[in-house]
């Protein structure tokens, strides 16, 4: 009688911490991933962060965290860390006592620009003795921008301050009467009617009003990610993105207002990353949050069909608007149209990253509007 | 660690298997045995098994050596048992033995290439010790019945830890191939603690079983509740068929008890000497874990009111895993996270004194009545609520109201625009609100509720 007993309550032991487990292991349970920025540029070093909450009196020994990121997310190489296709599989292992919050860092090098996010994670509890496993999917939110890094080649640079100089100077002709910089004393080139006759009554001498350059000048800036060739050509097609957004930085730095149109998909909408011309202190945000979304995955639709009606139309502005293109593909529909812009006079400068400096046949015609940069340097 | 573990596993393996061979042992013992056992008897079955292993853990480079060893082994028992003069069947029974070890020892290096020896499965071994037991039991043999539970509680908290050895090895081994970080001195560590716990409680229960009236008094409960049951089931039955209630002729329990008889606990010979000094061991074992126990409760203790004295502090413990991986481990305190949560019935500050203000405008005037609570809704839809209520009409949630989510009907609809401002601005607002602040949010209260009377 005395064994029946002994095996009758081991037994009932073992089941009632594994049914306990089944019923309770997820209460007051809360799992949650999220990036330590928000933003952070190529090549830098983020961490994700995982955070586990227990709040209840049933210690978890083993609880694994399981979700799919990117493999352009670098983490630290482990033994066996499995990565299939494009998504890494992480699967960490947490062991949570009874009212214990943890927050495990995982850090990681962003390896390419893009658009990152975990929607998902599976969760798995083990019981006291891992007998048994207690999977329950959960929902997550943590995303995470990868910014182009600005393109610092030293041709692109030259290339920039020409086009940067060009503006300015044309940006400086003209004064808007409507935007005050503030006042001066006078001097004998000054027109009559810039004298502020209130400040002159004040002070006892002559002074005038110093108004601001006009703000009508701006840059656009058409981006096309299309690609011709038989192979893609995915570096090119990255580092023109990265020019463009070293480009939005260089004008917006200078105040310069900025517009930027692509035939680049954007990954969450489907729709062409376009951001209207602004000077604004979150503009620059906005260019490298859309540049971000560029997804080359599904491959560009045609550049002439999508924005021509936007390139011509715009240039009519008298001369207002100086336009950039930056396009690695040189097709025939695509030189046609610049050759378009330049029968109507229109400034503009057609950034050309080719692989090789040989490379590319460029009508005569366009070739004063042409920078050739050379991605292998020679 | 794991390949500690692996070698832990591997000889509680062999004490497992020891402990079912000493309860086969019994049977043979118990027909042709001497009156006073041999300890050294008991003890054979596991010099054969520790001494194979060690074979296979540091011989299996060299074929030779590794037979040569096995075939020492037998030799030495064989001689041993000569020596101590214990007779032609132990002669016969200690070397086949030894073979029979030997030869799957042997098996074990050649196929598996494993130096465990694996454990026979629980039905087997229950079945063996229950057999042994019962034979026993016939032969009148008492104390190796009762040898026979006593090795039954020395295997069952070994089948526990190599349970949860196993469990962890396996664990481990499957999260390796798609893992990134696994802690596994903690998880080993809460694991084995408490099936440390779970193991310690099993012997105490064990020992409480066997050692009081505990087991006799549970059974005979049993027994009582199980005759009352039938006898109920019983009455109720013949009240409906309109019979007597019959009567018992005799004790159903004192029935049952009256025909079982156990051997074992009767008083028989005087129990071997290794089998005290193991009951002695077990219940050293246990006292001390209870004191220990208890010592440990003491400094807790004493450690929760110097803590309690000094205030205690959120402490959160930093731990550097693997490739830069950090871990950082904090107590929640939920009762301290519900309290700071509380607002305070009286003063504090501004922020506080805003919230409050409009949490006791909304509760008499959007809640009162209601069953639904605050959850889901925000402050503007409570506003707008507590408006209807008290004097707003429905046009006011359709008109302008839904510009602004507030009408400018009366008076009442302009100090729940301004309360509604302040509260959003304490709760979502960059800089908490001042004391101008809070003063006007009680005077809207004030108002409001004055308006309403």
């Amino acid at each position: 009688m005395i064994v029946v007993w002994i095996v009758l309550g081991a037994v009932f032991l073992l089941l009632v911490q594994e049914r306990l487990y089944r019923r309770f292991w997820d209460k007051n349970l809360t799992v949650g991933l999220s990036f330590s920025e928000q933003s952070a540029m190529e090549g830098d070093t983020c961490a994700l962060l995982e955070t586990v909450e227990n709040r209840k009196l049933l210690p978890l020994p083993a609880l694994k965290v399981k979700f799919a990121v990117s493999r352009q997310l670098a983490f630290a190489e482990m033994d066996g860390g499995s990565s299939v296709t494009d998504q890494f599989y992480r699967n960490d292992v947490l062991s949570v006592r009874p009212y214990m919050r943890h927050v495990r860092r995982l850090p990681f090098v962003c390896k390419k620009r893009g658009f990152y996010a975990i929607n998902a994670l599976d969760v798995v509890a083990g019981n006291l003795f891992l007998s048994a496993e207690l999977p329950k999917e959960l929902e997550s939110d943590a995303q995470l921008y990868v910014y182009p890094r600005p393109w610092r080649e030293q041709s692109f640079l030259q290339a920039l301050q020409r086009i940067t100089g060009e503006v300015l100077t044309k940006r400086h002709l003209m004064e808007d009467p409507f935007e005050y910089r503030g006042i001066r004393e006078y001097s004998p080139r000054d027109s009559m009617r810039d004298i502020n006759w209130k400040a002159t009554a004040r002070t006892d001498e002559l002074k005038v009003n110093m108004k601001n350059y006009t703000a009508l000048k701006a840059v656009r800036l058409f981006l096309n990610l299309e690609d011709g060739a038989i192979l893609r050509q995915m570096e090119i097609l990255e580092a023109s993105i990265s020019m463009a957004a070293g480009a939005c930085a260089q004008f917006l730095s200078q105040g310069i207002r900025t517009a930027l149109y692509t035939n680049g998909p954007d990954i969450l909408t489907g729709e062409l990353v376009w951001l209207d011309a602004s000077s604004g202190i979150g503009h620059m945000e906005s260019i490298n949050r859309g540049l971000a979304r560029i997804d080359l995955e599904k491959g560009a639709p045609k550049f002439v069909r999508n924005l021509e009606e936007r390139v011509l139309e715009e240039d009519g502005n008298a001369g207002a608007v100086f336009t950039i293109f930056i396009s690695s593909d040189a097709q025939e529909d695509f030189q046609e149209l610049l050759c378009k812009c330049a029968e109507k006079k229109a400034d503009f400068v057609w950034i050309y990253p080719v692989a090789r400096q040989d490379e590319g046949k460029i009508r005569p015609a366009l070739e004063p509007f042409t920078e050739k940069l050379s991605m292998s340097g020679s | 660690m794991e390949k500690r573990l692996e070698l832990i596993v591997d000889l509680l393996e062999i004490y497992m298997n020891f402990l079912l061979v000493v309860c086969l042992e019994l049977m043979p013992y118990g027909f042709f045995g001497p009156e006073d056992p041999s300890a050294a008897l008991f003890f054979l079955p596991m010099v054969f098994p520790l001494a194979f292993y060690a074979a296979r853990r540091w011989l299996d480079r060299s074929l030779i050596l590794f037979l040569a060893a096995h075939a020492a082994v037998i030799f030495g028992m064989f001689k041993l048992v000569q020596l101590w003069h214990l007779g032609l069947l132990w002669e016969i029974i200690c070397p086949a033995v030894g073979v029979v070890y030997a030869f799957l020892s042997v098996k074990i290096r050649v196929t598996t290439q494993k130096n465990a020896e694996g454990v026979v499965h629980p039905v087997v071994a229950g079945t063996v010790a229950g057999g042994s037991f019962l034979l026993c039991s016939y032969l009148k043999f008492s104390w190796g019945c009762e040898a026979n539970i006593w090795l039954t509680f020395a295997w069952m908290p070994a089948w526990f830890v190599r349970s949860y050895f196993l469990n962890y090895l396996s664990y481990l081994r499957l999260n390796r191939q798609s893992s990134g970080i696994i802690p596994r001195r903690s998880i080993f560590g809460m694991g084995f603690t408490v099936a440390g716990g779970y193991t310690f409680l099993s012997v105490a229960l064990l020992i409480l079983c066997t050692r009081t009236p505990l087991i006799g008094l549970l059974t005979s409960f049993a027994r009582s509740a199980i005759v009352f049951v039938l006898r109920a089931i019983f009455t109720i039955l013949s009240l409906f068929a309109g019979e007597e209630e019959p009567q018992v002729a005799e004790d159903p329990a004192a029935a049952v008890t009256g025909g079982e008889t156990m051997p074992f606990l009767a008083e028989g010979a005087v129990p071997p000497l290794w089998m005290q000094i193991l009951e002695q061991i077990v219940i050293a074992a246990v006292l001390l874990g209870v004191l220990a126990g208890l010592l440990l409760l003491i400094a807790a203790f004493v450690r929760f009111i110097v803590r309690g004295f000094y205030g205690r502090e959120k402490t959160a413990r930093h731990e550097e895993l693997e490739l830069g991986v950090t871990e950082e481990q904090e107590r929640i305190d939920d009762r301290k996270e519900r309290r700071e949560r509380r607002l305070p019935p009286i003063g504090g500050s501004p922020g506080e004194r805003v919230r409050r203000s409009f949490r006791r405008t909304v509760q008499r005037t959007a809640l009162k009545g209601k069953t639904e609570g605050w959850a889901g809704r925000t402050a503007r839809e409570l506003a707008q609520d507590g408006l209807l209520a008290y004097g707003g009409t429905a046009a006011d949630r359709d008109g302008e109201a839904a510009a602004d989510g507030l009408t400018a009907d009366g008076r009442s609809a302009q100090a729940w625009k301004k309360l509604v401002l302040l509260y959003e601005k304490t709760r979502y607002g960059p800089s908490g609100p001042g004391r101008e602040d809070a003063r006007e949010a009680d005077k809207l209260s004030r108002q409001i509720l004055h308006n309403i009377r």
